[in-house]
């Protein structure tokens, strides 16, 4: 912990700005417009980028499931049918709108735009990297937990909308499910904000790295004084094994709260037909699954950043101390043997050249993990999440409604209870 | 469980009106085209009402229509998951009316690709039962062991899925010279498959959640519903016509027969009836693999006469085939046509017990119900 971090005042996105343009001096004589330009670009960027990602996410999803299921998934269309995405959304928007002839026409029409919207409004507090977020709020965390909840109110509006008896089930699901399982999610963040006293996902991340310490000009730099472990200050691996065991809550609240199998009881095709969304078809669809994508990356990324340590990179920042010797042997030890697999598999060539090969291999990975800007990082672990989100639901049944109603109001919300009470019998009795 | 919950609704002064949903003819996880009338209260269900006939095709009058060979290709599509033990039952009908001897080497023929047919059948039944329970990947594997059966099948009589391969008499066609080697690499790896879906399924908490304790069958309610095969094994009857009235080489065949126990719940659970069918694809491997040492080499088909009239009277034959027990009364009046015909489907008696079952259970473990009862609407509708 850094105690001076929660009190110090956190450069925003629009400071980094002017002071990189201080000394251009038309661009300083108007602060004002050109901090709004950049606050829309910044959004701007962020908007695309979800979207592209949704797009890989979705090819992902299917090349994963494929591997998972001994098949090869999309191979036609680009190499290792990468360019699937675009043809399907191409056939999706040439696709007929269809509206129901009984369907309440503005509510089905304004639920798709609930959705989207505040799927999308989530990630304005998202910390993609020390500087990257398109605002860094105090309520943050809050933020993104009220506002994602109005993905709720979109699923009711569509559910009851399309007047359609299973998307009503449907939907009828989405609102016992989603409020419910609102609480052990609270629960485990609220274990965090208590630790650091703050919302603000800035200030949870910089408080995963007591080895950061704010320069003169205002920009975040490595301690060498400070000896550290770099993941080791996470929050999962803080005050073990509490931490850990309230980010493996919210991970699980979280496939719940974003319709994953194997908690996907809002749209289970082999009850519900396709849930809320049974009645929707081409582009509409496609952004009904925009937005379960998109809240799949929310919840992702807001476990990275509470329990997973934000942007911040797996290794200490600094060569010079012991620990770092220790932890870079360790992972070249990884890399060289992941290496050593790889080559054996998959080319064959004469033992010289494999060694030289492998050493290449380690060097430009190592370096890799060096050098990577912590977007990267932030986008790395998120994705991880989402690698787990898909395994799962390629492996596992789902339970019936009122087992999942069980394991949320007698298991987790016990279990984030006392998670809570002891860390903060913990923090306070020995800090 | 869901007893109680009804218990509590009938007393509740909560009760509001029940809503009626059609699940179905088009429905994901109904099997094809059944139509349930669902009345539902919330998430939980009063009654269900079967409508059937969908996909009626006239069967029986066509039997009529046409000569006793012809109609072979037609009980292809009664259960087409089954279609080799479909012919068969047929093949044996007539023969049991002509009285028609079967050369041995037809026979372990006919066993083979019966029960080669039943593991398939079965693997079809476990992998939708995930799929209904929302588990994709047992489907994918299941249907990956499948395509091996599939080759056989292909290699041997030229179809995949219609194969029309019984003749009265014998079978159409002789076992490919690489059949043994093939459906021997086949069986050695079976056994480990069926270990990997017991990880996935049988022994997964989640699915024994949903299946074990639901939608039970009691042995008095499997058996005035008319219900057979694994259904009613799993209720604790062991009833199956291959022991019990063996036909063809059964009585020198070493099998067990597969019944419930009541493993993770009450004794005729959906999970006895999975489990059930895991039990009989072993039991399957195993006659197989006992016919193909034994096999001996001969005649494939006793000579019939080119124009097949078999004498005056009346048949009834039944055939122990994966759904259950497929059933043919025939009369005939000596004539190259049947002159009535009549087919006993499995799934139409089991579909009949879902009404018996399903007040009060919750919208989930009907379809839980539906896919353990492992009903093909081509047999229901016939």
């Amino acid at each position: 912990m850094n105690p001076a971090l929660t009190s110090q005042h956190i450069p925003s996105l629009k400071e980094h700005f002017d002071w990189l343009f201080s000394y251009v001096p038309f661009v300083a004589n108007h602060s004002h417009l050109f901090g709004a330009i950049l606050l829309l670009v910044v959004a701007l960027i962020v908007l695309l980028g979800v979207a592209t990602y949704v797009m890989a996410g979705v090819y992902l999803e299917r090349k994963i499931a494929a591997h998972i299921q001994d098949r090869v998934g999309p191979f036609r269309v680009g190499w290792h049918g990468i360019l699937q995405l675009l043809v399907d959304g191409v056939k999706l928007a040439l696709k007929e709108d269809l509206c129901p002839a009984a369907a309440d026409k503005p509510l089905y029409v304004i639920a798709l735009g609930v959705v989207l919207c505040s799927a999308f409004a989530t990630f304005v507090v998202m910390p993609f990297s020390w500087a990257f977020t398109v605002a860094d709020m105090d309520i943050g965390v809050l933020y993104v937990v009220s506002i994602g909840t109005g993905v709720l109110v979109g699923v009711v509006m569509a559910g009851w909308g399309s007047n359609n008896k299973w998307s009503l089930l449907g939907a009828m699901r989405s609102v016992a499910v989603v409020i419910s399982y609102e609480i052990p999610i609270g629960l485990c963040l609220i274990v965090v904000t208590m630790l650091i006293g703050s919302l603000s996902t800035q200030r949870i991340v910089l408080s995963q790295a007591p080895y950061l310490m704010l320069s003169e000009a205002g920009r975040w730099i490595v301690n060498p004084e400070v000896s550290n472990w770099g993941m080791a200050h996470w929050f999962a691996f803080r005050y073990p094994p509490f931490l850990l065991i309230a980010a493996s809550c919210f991970f699980v609240a979280a496939l719940a709260e974003s319709n994953r199998t194997p908690f996907d009881l809002q749209e289970a095709e082999s009850e519900l037909v396709a849930g809320f969304h049974t009645e929707y078809s081409g582009l509409r669809w496609a952004y009904f699954m925009l937005a379960e994508y998109a809240d799949m990356l929310i919840l992702s990324m807001l476990s990275t950043t509470l329990f997973w340590g934000g942007w911040l990179p797996l290794q200490c920042m600094n060569f010079h101390t012991p620990d770092a010797f220790v932890f870079w042997g360790m992972v070249l030890v990884l890399i060289g043997y992941l290496a050593w697999l790889w080559t054996r598999w998959y080319i064959p060539m004469g033992e010289w050249m494999l060694i030289f090969v492998q050493a290449a291999i380690i060097g430009v990975l190592a370096l890799l993990l060096y050098f990577l800007p912590s977007v990267t990082w932030f986008i790395l672990k998120a994705l991880a999440h989402v690698f787990v989100m898909i395994w799962l639901r390629w492996t596992l049944p789902r339970p019936r409604i009122d087992q999942l109603m069980y394991l949320c109001w007698k298991v987790l919300i016990p279990i984030g209870f006392a998670n809570f009470l002891l860390v903060g019998f913990w923090h306070v009795y020995f800090p | 469980m869901s007893q109680s919950i009804n218990q509590v609704l009938e007393f509740s002064p909560l009760k509001t009106d029940g809503m009626t949903i059609n699940m179905g003819p088009q429905h994901p996880s109904t099997h094809g085209v059944l139509r349930l009338i669902v009345t539902t209260d919330g998430e939980f269900i009063e009654s269900v009402e079967p409508v059937v006939g969908y996909l009626h095709r006239c069967k029986e009058k066509i039997g009529e229509n046409v000569t006793y060979a012809q109609f072979m290709p037609y009980t292809d599509r009664l259960d087409y998951l089954a279609g080799m033990n479909n012919n068969w039952a047929w093949a044996m009908a007539v023969e049991k009316l002509a009285g028609i001897k079967v050369p041995e080497r037809a026979e372990y023929i006919r066993v083979i690709m019966g029960e080669l047919n039943r593991i398939a059948s079965h693997l079809v039944a476990i992998g939708t039962y995930g799929l209904d329970l929302g588990a994709w990947s047992p489907l994918v594997y299941a249907f990956n062991e499948r395509e091996k059966i599939m080759d056989l099948f292909e290699k041997t009589c030229g179809a995949r899925l219609t194969y029309n391969y019984y003749r009265f008499g014998g079978v159409s066609k002789d076992l490919p010279d690489e059949f043994r080697e093939e459906c021997g690499k086949l069986l050695a790896g079976f056994d480990s498959f069926l270990d990997e879906i017991d990880t996935l399924l049988s022994e997964n908490y989640i699915f024994i959640k949903r299946t074990a304790n639901v939608g039970v069958f009691s042995a008095k309610l499997a058996l005035d519903y008319g219900l057979t095969g694994p259904n009613l094994r799993a209720s604790g009857v062991p009833r199956d016509l291959r022991r019990v009235a063996p036909y063809s080489i059964y009585d020198r065949l070493q099998f067990d027969v597969i019944v419930g126990h009541g493993t993770k719940g009450i004794l005729g659970d959906c999970w006895d009836r999975y489990d059930c069918r895991i039990k009989e694809m072993r039991q399957s491997a195993r006659i197989v693999r006992q016919c193909l040492k034994d096999l001996p080499e001969g005649e494939i088909k006793t000579k019939l006469p080119a124009v097949f009239r078999p004498p005056k009277g009346h048949v009834f034959f039944a055939a122990e085939n994966p759904k259950g027990e497929l059933g043919f009364y025939i009369v005939s009046d000596g004539s190259t046509k049947p002159a009535r015909l009549h087919i006993r489907g499995p799934s139409f008696h089991s579909v009949s017990i879902l009404p018996a079952v399903s007040h009060g259970v919750m919208i989930a473990d009907l379809v839980a119900i539906l896919g353990s009862i492992d009903i093909v609407l081509g047999e229901v509708d016939r």
